[in-house]
């Protein structure tokens, strides 16, 4: 998974500015994995329901 | 705020900073707006990013089936043993994630007693192994993300009145559509909330490819 290749661009290869993009690239692409589950599921209609 | 700032803010921005420089270990790095580092990291291991995403959402849904049985049970059913049951799903992170995962490593080794098992009854062919595959990767990070799960839909599903329930009954509602129109709702947002904490980490995670498969195939 991405993590092994973040993790060994850290510490085995030292590449730490490829390692650098792709956790932001990863942290991105989390974002709009939630931020298009969030729009289905319809986060309004849930916090009206939780309060 | 001033926390936010300090523990978030700061790495995240100094990581960005990071991510835009070019060079080598050797001779150091110098800051040149290199936005190459995101193409190359993007074509080079797209395979990867999205193994990641897929494993990591088929191991949320999985985790959502099986604890959300058990959270209803435990809400619902759970009677004085409420607390014991809840701690029974908690009882895992006494031990660190890493010394669990490891503790599993060598059960399920290629050579270890449930493989060895599995070969003499004939439920897995003679070169059968139960690690080294993407199953093992899911089933690795369904099991460490399990309560992260579990606890959230618990409490939801908790706060359900059950006066409500029977209400829906009292209104000619069967068990199944008193479930799907009064229960299922109202626990929504534990269902939002544990797929998050389950799905965020478990994107990133490494320990468990790194320790149940080798991680250059996976």
């Amino acid at each position: 998974m991405i993590g092994n290749v973040i993790q060994s661009k850290f510490l085995a290869a030292s590449d730490y500015p490829s390692a650098a993009a792709m956790s932001f690239i990863l942290m991105g692409g989390i974002l709009a994995f939630v931020a298009v589950y969030a729009w289905v599921v319809g986060t309004e209609e849930l916090t009206g329901s939780a309060v | 705020m001033l926390w936010l700032t300090i523990f978030f803010v700061v790495p995240l921005g100094f990581l960005a900073y990071q991510s835009l420089q070019s060079g080598n270990i050797d001779f150091g790095y110098a800051f040149t707006w290199a936005w190459g580092n995101y193409w190359s990291a993007l074509t080079d291991y797209r395979a990867q990013f999205v193994r990641s995403l897929e494993y990591a959402g088929m191991a949320t849904v999985i985790a959502l089936l099986v604890s959300y049985p058990v959270a209803y049970w435990i809400a619902f059913r759970g009677g004085r043993w409420k607390n014991v049951l809840l701690l029974c799903i908690v009882a895992p992170f006494f031990v660190t994630y890493l010394i669990r995962t490891l503790a599993w490593q060598t059960i399920l080794a290629d050579h270890g007693f449930v493989v060895r098992t599995l070969i003499n009854l004939h439920l897995l062919g003679s070169g059968g192994r139960l690690l080294a595959t993407g199953t093992a990767v899911v089933a690795g990070i369904t099991y460490n993300f399990l309560p992260f799960m579990a606890l959230p839909l618990y409490v939801s599903l908790e706060q359900v009145d059950p006066r409500l329930i029977e209400a829906a009954e009292d209104l000619y509602a069967n068990k199944i559509l008193a479930f799907l129109r009064v229960t299922l709702p109202l626990s929504l947002p534990g269902v939002v909330a544990g797929t998050l904490l389950t799905f965020i980490p478990a994107a990133g995670d490494f320990i468990n490819a790194q320790l149940w498969a080798a991680p250059k195939t996976t």
